[in-house]
């Protein structure tokens, strides 16, 4: 969904920004849920990323030019990619939040259990170029684009990660 | 890149397959605007609590140091234990105020205090002045010839100022003219809010009546936290020191203004939604 033309996202009012991101709440959290856990691996990391999209999105809403759908993915890669919910966590620690890491998903089994491990031993930058370019088939500057970094940096964690998981698998 | 290895790259795709499909999330299909826009107030309050821990270490450190440059080393006494405070019981607090009196306490998991012209609150996670177990309750009462709005402010603000104050044209101009005798609690009737046994009060004589501010951000703290505070008083006022809930404008819910008329059963079941439209969301 993109803003309706005309729409004058830069002098929205309070309500019209409600009203925003409760849309968006609903038309998008699973499927940016979805990019999150996929590109983190850890449910509760996926979560906050989520929510934080949201936060985002809420805040910079009067700089919001094109498609919806796009903009929010974009914001969603680029937590992840640059997240300080773990920092975060190690400060406050347990005083406010406990948490256990994830166990594997029950549904992989075999070499995509194996290939899940190694993925998720990847750099977070290097699996997010690895997850856009090949289950979303976007091309490296479509990636750059959405990580918000150069073609060059994305084909470098592209050939990195690969690697790594190559090397995984044969080690394995 | 057309040199993915046929292997792999059907690989990944199964794993992607799976991981894109991931099993729900309860936090991600209950996400609500209120949820999300609370978040901004607990991290906030987390970050703000780091720095004010390390600020207060720093100080104890340079105040230790001094000391220990300017006095001289005595023999240590004997150590002592230190007082042991239990825990808050897990249970709804009462609190009896008297004319003029004003006093705090901490209850553990939110709900509902009463008992007073002005109640006010602030929570723990904002403020930084109690733990993300407690909660602390500021309440106040007023004589007679309190002065209050601008001169005497009423409530207790949190490092956003976000908090509910009343507003200081309206509650002044009334806290002056009228006498303000200590409320006295009527009768009580139990109310579950959120899965929490509440107690709401009624209140005789409740002389006054504040209205909040119905800032974006007093709900967004309300709604954070925790605290909800309700009157209910004999001589027909409703009061509910919360912002209106989502969708009412303010100044239209009922007890935003003073009424000659006795409350309404209708008036009461309004004011409990108040408490759950307020209060439902708890970090």
């Amino acid at each position: 969904m993109s803003a309706a033309p005309g729409h004058r996202v830069a002098t929205a009012t309070l309500q019209e920004r409600e009203a925003f991101l409760t849309r968006a709440i609903a038309e998008h959290r699973t499927r940016l849920f979805s990019i999150a856990l996929s590109i983190l691996r850890d449910r509760e990391e996926a979560e906050d990323a989520v929510q934080e999209t949201m936060l985002k999105a809420w805040k910079s809403y009067h700089g919001l030019r094109g498609a919806e759908h796009s903009w929010l993915t974009r914001i969603c890669i680029n937590h992840c990619i640059t997240r300080r919910g773990r920092a975060l966590r190690m400060v406050l620690g347990a005083a406010f939040l406990s948490r256990r890491s994830a166990p594997d998903d029950p549904r992989l089994t075999g070499r995509v259990l194996d290939l899940d491990r190694a993925y998720q031993r990847l750099s977070t930058r290097q699996r997010a170029a690895i997850f856009l370019n090949y289950q979303f088939g976007y091309s490296v500057d479509e990636c750059a684009d959405l990580m918000g970094c150069s073609a060059g940096s994305v084909r470098t964690h592209l050939a990195r990660g690969l690697a790594g998981l190559r090397k995984e698998m044969t080690d394995g | 890149m057309a040199d993915h290895d046929d292997r792999l790259s059907s690989e990944l795709k199964a794993l992607f397959a799976i991981t894109t499909t991931p099993q729900p999330s309860h936090r991600i299909e209950e996400m609500t605007m209120e949820s999300v826009l609370n978040r901004r107030h607990l991290v906030k309050g987390g970050l703000a609590m780091v720095t004010a821990a390390g600020f207060a270490v720093a100080v104890t450190v340079v105040a230790l140091a001094y000391h220990a440059h300017t006095t001289t080393p005595v023999p240590a006494a004997t150590p002592t234990p230190s007082a042991v405070t239990s825990p808050p019981a897990a249970t709804f607090h009462q609190l009896t105020l008297g004319a003029g009196g004003c006093c705090t306490l901490t209850i553990p998991d939110t709900w509902l205090v009463s008992g007073g012209q002005v109640i006010n609150s602030f929570n723990g996670v904002n403020s930084g002045t109690s733990g993300p177990d407690g909660e602390q309750i500021l309440v106040q009462s007023f004589p007679a010839d309190a002065t209050c709005g601008s001169a005497n402010p009423i409530g207790v603000g949190n490092a956003e100022g976000g908090v509910s104050y009343p507003s200081p044209d309206t509650y002044g101009a009334r806290a002056s003219a009228e006498a303000a005798p200590a409320p006295t609690v009527v009768s009580t009737k139990p109310v579950t809010v959120a899965g929490h046994a509440a107690t709401l009060y009624r209140l005789a004589p409740l002389t006054d009546v504040y209205q909040t501010r119905a800032a974006w951000h007093d709900m967004v703290s309300f709604q954070q936290g925790n605290s909800c505070v309700i009157v209910t008083g004999s001589t027909g006022v409703l009061s509910a020191s919360s912002s209106p809930p989502p969708g009412v404008p303010s100044g239209q819910y009922p007890g935003s203004g003073p009424s000659a008329v006795a409350p309404t059963a209708a008036d009461e079941a309004a004011v409990e939604q108040i408490i759950l439209s307020a209060t439902l969301t708890h970090p």
